[in-house]
């Protein structure tokens, strides 16, 4: 089996198994669309206030959502497993972002749409670039969970790390995020903000996969 | 005399110097008067957060490369400096900013960098103490140590971008034209605080390596 | 609160950290020395 097919395989085994349970993204999404109307609530209907409370939202459903997705491995020790399969674990690391983004884009997607309705933002008509940022933001978001859903893996209490390592770290995609989600919206000028969204989605891309092989080697 | 008491000493006898300096023979600032004589303690405390991070960051790297044990000590040493001259940056930088910008806090980029990357390490060593076996902790902190000094420039940048371009600061400094007794005295409270560093690291890295003895490894 | 105070404030928080962290770490190490080798290895 080439490295690709079975990157390929981990995401179907993933989401298979969050298909049966839906426990991580019936959770993750309940948290966005609390935190959608918590937020919204507290700060009023303003629109030029959507995009942050979207994207706050989208952070916080990621940080509760992310440990779950290794929950399977801790309870049956499966990733152990998993790691004694030959070939390289970089695999293993992209076949769970795969799962993981798959999940998040899901979350934000309806999250999205939720607060356009919320907010009466003009969604309509902007779908494609709207897809863009969301699409990678969720990426940055699903590389840079991935490593930390296997950091955490063999260190007590990591429900409650998570958000701690995750909010922080992911703080300049999620500033993007929210800027280009603003712009699109309103129509202004991006500015610097694709690069700095390229920039976030590249250093995670490049440096959780090699991170995650030390943070799974049980030597 | 050990190498640990000569640098202890030489640290004790230039920060004497930087507060004589700072304290004594430099003059007020035209703009924030005696006030500025705070910057003298708050960005050495400020550079030896970043010294401490980058130690981290280096430590880190070749703990993960090499997995030689000594690495690992100066990781977890180097960690720990940074939440404490972090926490002391974030502290002095509010005790100067009350009472001349009138405001305990300001959303200003160098702030939220290094109260973002005071909770990343704070994250760090709780990883670190939370891991079910100190060996598997010992790789993990060095990971949230790296990935927390990676993202450093893009959090700077992204949080100086984020409040420039809607609105522009309402609190800028000013351009401090520094004369010869203030440049000086922050001269030498930099490096009274470099020496400071270094007898830190080297006292919590014996410490670390004796206790891993003592854990049998 | 005058300058003097904010001053005597914001040294004073910096040296008593410092110190009280050194006094915690030399103490750590008495404790972690073991007993018999003191000055053996520097």
């Amino acid at each position: 089996m080439t490295g690709w097919a079975r990157a390929a395989a981990v995401a179907r085994k993933d989401l298979r198994m969050e298909w049966r349970g839906r426990a991580a993204a019936v959770t993750s999404l309940l948290t966005g669309l609390l935190l959608v109307l918590v937020l919204g609530v507290a700060l009023g209907p303003d629109p030029a206030r959507a995009a942050a409370v979207v994207w706050v939202a989208v952070g916080s459903a990621a940080a509760v959502g992310i440990p779950r997705i290794t929950q399977a491995e801790a309870d049956q020790q499966a990733l152990e497993a998993l790691l004694l399969y030959p070939g390289r674990r970089e695999h293993l690391y992209w076949g769970k972002a795969a799962s993981l983004a798959v999940l998040l884009g899901a979350v934000a997607a309806v999250v999205l749409a939720v607060a356009g309705v919320l907010f009466a933002l003009p969604l309509g008509g902007r779908l494609v670039p709207l897809a863009a940022v969301t699409g990678a933001g969720v990426a940055s978001l699903a590389a840079l969970g991935t490593l930390l859903a296997g950091l955490l893996l063999h260190v007590r209490g990591r429900e409650l790390l998570m958000p701690l390592l995750l909010l922080p770290l992911a703080l300049p995609p999620l500033l993007a995020c929210i800027r280009l989600t603003d712009a699109i919206l309103t129509g202004t000028p991006a500015g610097v903000w694709p690069g700095v969204l390229a920039a976030a989605v590249a250093v995670f891309g490049l440096a959780c996969p090699i991170l995650f092989e030390v943070v799974v080697d049980d030597a | 005399m050990s190498g640990s008491a000569v640098l202890g000493t030489a640290a004790m006898l230039l920060l004497a110097g930087a507060v004589y300096a700072g304290l004594v023979a430099s003059p007020p600032d035209a703009f924030q008067g005696d006030y500025v004589r705070i910057m003298y303690v708050h960005v050495p405390t400020a550079w030896t957060a970043y010294l401490a991070v980058a130690t981290t960051l280096v430590a880190g790297v070749l703990f993960l490369w090499k997995r030689d044990p000594r690495y690992d000590a100066l990781t977890r040493s180097a960690t720990e400096l940074a939440v404490l001259f972090t926490g002391l940056t974030l502290a002095t930088g509010s005790i100067w900013g009350r009472p001349v910008w009138g405001v305990w806090w300001t959303w200003d980029a160098r702030l939220v960098t290094t109260a973002i990357l005071f909770l990343i390490y704070c994250a760090a060593l709780l990883v670190r103490a939370l891991a079910d076996d100190p060996r598997r902790g010992a790789r993990l902190g060095a990971v949230v140590g790296i990935l927390g000094a990676v993202d450093v420039p893009l959090i700077h940048y992204s949080v100086v971008w984020f409040r420039t371009l809607h609105q522009p600061p309402s609190i800028t400094r000013g351009e401090i034209a520094l004369a010869p007794p203030m440049l000086r005295a922050l001269l030498l409270s930099v490096l009274a605080f470099t020496v400071l560093f270094a007898y830190l690291l080297a006292l919590r890295v014996r410490v670390a390596r004796l206790e891993d003895v003592g854990d049998g490894g | 609160m005058t300058p003097a105070l904010w001053i005597a404030l914001a040294y004073g928080l910096v040296a008593a950290t410092v110190l009280l962290y050194v006094l915690r770490l030399r103490r750590r190490l008495r404790q972690a020395r073991p007993h018999g080798r003191e000055g053996g290895k520097s």
